[in-house]
């Protein structure tokens, strides 16, 4: 009896635990999106409501304000430009990586690789200088230039790693026949690439829609919708609470819609490169 | 030139050249801005001076300041994250087997994960907040005092600090689970059947087998800690004073923002290509060792 109270107890105050780790990690986020709803009079006070009558106004000011709708367009412009650019270069430089022999190929393999863990500050320091040189500082061609330097790197090396996956003979089979190499990749490997090239975008696209560094320095009217978001929180002496938990809460939608879609991918990419 | 190698070059030469353009060249450039004098004010103008801006470095308290502050900033960080990230997975691997608790719980963990870390930076300082902050008000409720978790010198980087863990803890979790999963049962049913004891499994089976996970784990926070600019500079601006201010945002401030010593702050910039370069090769000489 005492020892399936005891037992009893034990999966209570588990349970109790894990409920508190749920709490530590949904308790911010509902904050602040439960904050955007607010009225100005129930955000900025000392007693925090948590029964409210709920609102769009904040919503409403803050695309109505023009540097993020400004932020959000070049954003949809931006992103979707330089993954573009990540596939059209990066799915053949992957297929090479894993089929083709090259003397120094596990040499360029672990530059590509050392990219991903380049300090951000020690390109963009003199990429300022470069595109200021260019005078193509603040335009979209040195924004998405310069982010596929964070596409082209992870759909290379994960790509690469799902081609070596696939079977070779039917590639052999179809050279055999008289197919050039490029025929056999365009016709015979490309098509069966198409799923898990979905949810590597899907990874490059977070990334890319998070970035906020890089966009911060390179712009200055094209921005995109982080630097938009942060710049919010950066005007006047009294930080204007009730927008910025709007226009933050609308930048995290994108990327929270996909984990949900894509969690299993997202977990197994990172394993796959342990 | 063999046939494969030709193949080899037309299929990837093309990305290469854009990532030459894109990492080569700026490092490069960055390696001769250090050793210039140019100012952003009159970029067209510059001399070269030796090595002037290292020796400056050498003499600089602010940028030894920043050195100090990054180094604190991802040791910390790295230590919390993988710490709490381990016994979060050991605890739900532990006493939570049902699939659908762990669909759950994985779910969640990976929420803060991808969040944008703009949002995350003023989601946290809303909550950090003096006047209308929610965790000081739980704080008047408990009868204490208010904290000024950004504004305090003292406590600034550890709130800092405790927002970088709370991203990356749950995340490193997710991974050491999902790594546990690929453990083969059988070694450690024999070991139970022996006899032996939780923390014998543990210690003699489990960390073993999930040690190349955690050396790859280590590696991607701590290089990633080293860039921290968005989080820090969104609560922060690495204030107050400088006691938050890392080596990119000192750099930014030095090079680009404030200053326009865009050849000093190459140099600082080489100095943290270095460091990240140590750390690389360690990491990928212990990885290959493994």
């Amino acid at each position: 009896m005492d020892s399936r109270i005891g037992r009893k107890f034990k999966k209570l105050i588990l349970y109790v635990i894990l409920i508190v780790i749920f709490f530590i990690i949904l308790f911010p986020i509902y904050w602040m999106i439960s904050s955007s709803f607010k009225f100005k009079k129930d955000l900025l006070t000392p007693t925090p409501k948590f029964v409210f009558k709920p609102t769009l106004s904040n919503y409403i000011t803050v695309i109505n304000r023009g540097r993020l709708k400004d932020g959000l367009v070049n954003s949809l412009v931006v992103v979707p430009l330089s993954l573009l650019i990540g596939i059209i270069l990066g799915v053949p430089a992957a297929y090479a990586f894993a089929r083709l022999r090259f003397k120094y190929k596990n040499g360029l393999r672990f530059w590509i690789l050392s990219l991903r863990f380049l300090p951000p500050v020690a390109v963009i320091i003199p990429l300022y200088m470069i595109w200021l040189s260019f005078r193509l500082l603040d335009t979209y061609f040195a924004l998405i230039f310069t982010y596929s330097l964070i596409s082209l790197p992870i759909i290379i090396l994960l790509m690469n790693e799902y081609i070596k996956t696939l079977p070779i003979e039917i590639e052999e089979a179809a050279m055999v026949d008289g197919g050039s190499r490029f025929q056999v990749f365009y016709s015979i490997t490309l098509p069966n690439l198409i799923p898990p090239l979905l949810s590597t975008v899907t990874f490059a696209f977070m990334m890319l829609w998070n970035e906020f560094f890089l966009a911060f320095v390179l712009t200055v009217e094209k921005v995109t919708l982080p630097v938009a978001v942060a710049a919010f929180a950066a005007i006047g002496v009294e930080i204007p609470w009730a927008e910025v938990c709007a226009s933050a809460s609308l930048l995290m939608i994108p990327p929270l819609i996909l984990v949900a879609i894509f969690r299993k991918a997202l977990i197994s990419f990172f394993l796959q490169q342990i | 030139m063999n046939k494969h190698s030709k193949e080899f070059l037309f299929f990837s030469s093309p990305a290469i050249i854009v990532l030459c353009i894109i990492a080569i060249y700026p490092i490069i450039k960055a390696v001769s801005l250090s050793f210039q004098n140019i100012d952003l004010r009159t970029p067209w103008r510059g001399e070269y001076i030796g090595f002037s801006n290292y020796l400056r470095l050498l003499t600089d308290p602010r940028f030894f300041n920043s050195l100090k502050v990054s180094l604190i900033y991802s040791t910390i960080t790295l230590a919390f994250s993988v710490f709490i990230g381990m016994v979060l997975a050991f605890f739900i691997n532990e006493y939570f087997n049902s699939t659908k608790i762990k669909n759950v719980t994985m779910f969640l963990f990976l929420l803060p994960f991808v969040i944008p870390r703009v949002s995350i930076a003023l989601m946290w300082k809303f909550m950090y907040s003096p006047l209308i902050g929610v965790y000081n008000y739980f704080l008047r409720l408990l009868g204490l005092n208010p904290i000024p978790f950004l504004s305090s010198p003292k406590l600034a980087l550890i709130s800092v600090v405790t927002v970088d863990t709370w991203q990356w803890c749950f995340f490193i979790a997710t991974l050491i689970i999902s790594s546990m999963e690929l453990i083969p049962k059988e070694p450690t049913e024999a070991a139970k059947i022996d006899g032996a004891n939780r923390n014998q499994i543990i210690i003699y089976i489990i960390l073993p087998f999930l040690k190349p996970s955690l050396i790859f784990i280590i590696f991607i926070k701590w290089v990633e800690s080293l860039r921290a600019f968005d989080l820090i500079y969104n609560m922060t601006k690495g204030g107050p004073g400088i006691v938050t201010e890392t080596l990119d945002l000192y750099a930014y401030t030095e090079g680009i923002a404030i200053a326009g010593e865009i050849s000093y702050a190459s140099s600082m910039a080489i100095v943290m290509l270095v460091i990240t370069n140590i750390i690389i090769t360690f990491a990928s000489k212990k990885w290959i060792q493994e």
